[in-house]
């Protein structure tokens, strides 16, 4: 009876998904549509994908996980990433927006190709290679995590939740294109903004209410409870908190992030837009990290602190609402799968085959091959997937940090500092890109583990910086500057007009 | 919960709400202040009817 309670809400949320990939399936039949939607998606959609897309199965189960570990300490992650979405949304989403539909710009490589008058393609061949390889990496690390859902709530196995999860996301990815991957992240956004800001409200009740909660944790280890945890006012727990708050940092600039902006209908989609964002993730991250903290008192002893929200689900609701945190679980692993697969298909197809090599095939066949390479990169990730079964989260922050330490200085200078140039823009992704790895493959251990995001980012900021001091602004980019500037207008105050 | 918690949590919240509710005030106003007269813009807000 339960399993067949949790079936049915599985099939019917799949069942909606396919729908949506039907729904939109009219507008794909070119690279805009099949990319950015036409550009035409109104302000909750995009909010709600952006969201989606960025906190992926970690917020569920690795946020949760921290709540449970580390307790207060985790507020430092939501101080980031609250503080990274409207930044994002009040700074960077207007100007990149209209540059972006100046330049007719369906990705961010197009973007900076056309920002820096790249007429040898370097921005699109070093994107390609970036953007593949993380992909590649994420993808798999949410396919791992998708293949532990199923089996975990269902027995499907290991390998058979790795496939279906699959399956699914490819079928309403390559039909509905961008349109069905924004609408399918808006239903998934607010099925994890539901379960997440709800879960605290039944947990922590049943753990005895909120003093006897914040009691028993401080009874258990009083760290619990303390901004800097167990590492307290040290260099260790400085760099801990400037690491946490460092993983709101990509929402400046992560391509797949970006790509919300250039879809949105208008400006006008970006202001309302950003409200529903922040107080999106607000929900998100606080309901996570409260139920993680109450979870702890509930769950004592648990051998992985990540199996949290499952632990909770099925023990605190009826098999329904245990139905839905599977939903949601695997919501939260489809929502960002199919925007890197769309991303990392973008990249090959219209930045290196149109752009570089066949600009002269037609939209509807440049669409057919946009749709192949979205499948071949989902099978690709898949056989990394069921090789690296354990590196879950290790490879979902690598690759997130990975993304962004390449592409954020970059965009951030291109849009705020007139005087960077192009070799300067080429060596800050670079830069930003190999400190990131180098960082995590040689170095990590030995600073307090400290997370690759803020090497990366300093990196990338610093190469940007110093080549643009010794070369030459494009022609015509400064004056561009200015006249887009001028277009967008200040941030706070509204501008004088003659 | 501590009050040095407590603090951390509304920073938290309240720094990056703040910043965005300052915003969007500032782009109704001005919505509202040359509603049906702006040409600035490609699209922006300030071409609002």
């Amino acid at each position: 009876m339960t399993s067949s309670v949790i079936i049915a809400v599985l099939v019917g949320y799949l069942l909606v998904l396919l729908a949506i990939g039907f729904w939109s399936s009219r507008e794909s039949h070119d690279l805009k549509g099949y990319y950015v939607a036409g550009k035409r998606l109104p302000a909750w959609v995009i909010a709600f994908s952006s969201n989606a897309t960025g906190e992926s199965a970690w917020l569920l189960l690795g946020l949760t996980g921290m709540g449970y570990a580390i307790g207060v300490h985790a507020f430092w992650v939501i101080l980031g990433e609250v503080l990274g979405v409207a930044m994002a949304w009040v700074f960077v989403a207007r100007p990149f927006k209209e540059y972006t539909d100046r330049y007719d710009a369906i990705t961010v490589p197009d973007y900076l190709t056309a920002r820096f008058r790249d007429t040898r393609h370097v921005f699109r061949i070093v994107s390609a290679v970036i953007i593949l390889s993380m992909v590649m990496a994420y993808t798999a690390a949410q396919l791992t995590a998708s293949g532990k859902a199923f089996d975990s709530f269902l027995g499907t196995g290991y390998t058979a939740g790795v496939w279906i999860g699959l399956a699914i996301v490819l079928f309403y990815t390559t039909v509905g294109g961008f349109k069905a991957v924004a609408y399918s992240d808006l239903l998934q956004g607010v099925l994890m903004f539901a379960c997440l800001v709800t879960l605290p409200f039944v947990a922590i009740p049943a753990a005895g209410g909120w003093t006897e909660v914040m009691g028993a944790l401080h009874a258990e280890d009083p760290a619990l409870l303390r901004p800097m945890g167990s590492y307290g006012f040290t260099l260790q727990g400085v760099l801990s908190a400037v690491g946490f708050v460092g993983i709101g940092l990509a929402f400046l600039g992560a391509p797949q992030l970006l790509a919300r902006f250039i879809s949105a209908r208008d400006q006008k989609q970006i202001v309302g837009g950003g409200f529903i964002a922040v107080l999106c993730v607000i929900g998100f991250d606080v309901g996570a990290v409260l139920s993680g903290m109450a979870g702890r008192i509930l769950f004592p002893g648990l051998l992985d602190p990540e199996t949290v929200l499952p632990e909770m689900s099925a023990s605190l609701f009826p098999a329904l609402f245990t139905g839905i945190f599977l939903v949601v679980v695997l919501a939260a692993i489809m929502s960002t799968v199919d925007s890197l697969l769309i991303l990392a298909s973008a990249a090959v197809v219209r930045d290196i085959v149109q752009q570089v090599f066949r600009p002269e095939w037609s939209e509807k066949r440049l669409s057919f091959y946009g749709k192949l390479t979205t499948v071949v990169i989902g099978v690709g990730a898949i056989f990394m997937a069921l090789a690296e079964v354990r590196m879950v989260f290790w490879f979902v922050l690598f690759a997130w940090s990975g993304l962004a330490c390449a592409f954020t200085p970059v965009v951030l200078c291109s849009l705020f500092w007139k005087r960077t140039t192009r070799a300067g823009a080429i060596a800050g992704m670079i830069g930003g890109f190999v400190t990131t790895v180098t960082w995590v493959l040689f170095f990590k251990e030995g600073f307090y583990d400290l997370y690759e995001m803020l090497p990366g980012f300093a990196a990338g900021f610093l190469s940007t910086i110093g080549v643009s001091l010794l070369t030459q602004v494009p022609e015509g980019a400064a004056e561009e500057f200015d006249a887009v500037k001028e277009a967008v207008g200040p941030v706070f105050r509204s501008p004088s007009r003659s | 919960m501590p009050l040095d918690a407590w603090l951390l949590l509304f920073v938290a919240v309240g720094l990056g709400l703040t910043l965005e509710l300052t915003f969007y005030m500032a782009r109704r106003r001005d919505r509202r202040t040359h509603a049906g007269g702006a040409t600035r813009g490609s699209a922006g807000p300030e071409e609002a009817p």
